[in-house]
């Protein structure tokens, strides 16, 4: 009977892992790009000094969201 | 007004005399009190944060026995990474849902979501009624609640939800229209 199973628990939960990993961290992705656009768009409308902040804080979501979706399709 | 300077503290709800610039600004126009919802009526979504640190921190103990080290350390990155763009997310909200008394008008920027603004603006000549409302225990305990702007019949009417100092905000108002 065991012959005829293509994956074993094992590999069925990576490829789970794999493909949800590689869905989320995508839409995260996403969602960083235009939150990174719409911060923009907030500084345009109320400009502040210490807008730098903002956009870093924007930046490093990004740059973690990149980060996170390559760590996905290499693991 | 003019000796209740703060401009220098732009991350206040209740802002006199503040030091910035938002977008249409007219040259001869200046802001005189910048308002935002009240720090405490955010206090839901700081808890929410610290509720999914401790749901991360227990998935732990959970999925450790299932998945691989590398599979735990790149959920746990992905967890804090979603979770410090949920608490950025709410706090970039508080601090651009805006209202701004200036010289010449009223304005009103609520950014809704990721991709939705509105902006409603009134000149002062338009307002015909002002009311503050506080109203609840912590209302009353911290001093905060809503101010409710009406103009003629068929205007626009502006509210800003849950400010500091609603009757302080309303004064400065009416002092202004008395100009």
């Amino acid at each position: 009977m065991n012959n005829w199973l293509i994956f074993d628990n094992k590999e069925i939960i990576f490829l789970f892992f794999k493909s949800f990993s590689l869905v989320f961290t995508f839409l995260y992705l996403v969602f960083c790009v235009i939150n990174f656009q719409q911060t923009k768009i907030m500084l345009k409308v109320v400009q502040i000094k210490q807008s730098k902040i903002f956009v870093f804080l924007a930046g490093i979501q990004l740059v973690f969201s990149i980060f996170l979706f390559l760590m996905a399709f290499f693991l | 007004m003019g000796k209740n300077k703060n401009n220098n503290q732009l991350f206040l709800s209740f802002c006199l005399n503040p030091d910035f610039h938002f977008d249409g600004q007219d040259v001869d126009e200046h802001p005189i009190l910048l308002l935002r919802a009240h720090p405490i009526s955010q206090i839901p979504w700081l808890i929410n944060g610290l509720f999914f640190l401790f749901f991360l921190f227990f998935l732990n103990f959970f999925l450790s026995k299932y998945l691989k080290f590398y599979q735990m350390i790149f959920i746990n990155f992905f967890g804090l990474s979603l979770i410090f763009s949920y608490l950025c997310f709410n706090f970039f909200h508080w601090f651009f849902n805006v209202g701004i008394i200036t010289n010449k008008r009223i304005l009103d920027i609520d950014f809704y979501g990721l991709v939705y603004k509105e902006t409603t603006i009134i000149t002062l000549d338009k307002v015909e009624d002002i009311t503050a409302k506080v109203g609840g225990f912590f209302s009353s305990f911290f001093d905060y609640g809503s101010i409710f702007i009406q103009t003629a019949a068929t205007e626009t009417n502006l509210e800003f939800i849950n400010i500091p100092k609603p009757q302080q905000a309303a004064k400065i108002i009416n002092q202004l229209l008395k100009r």
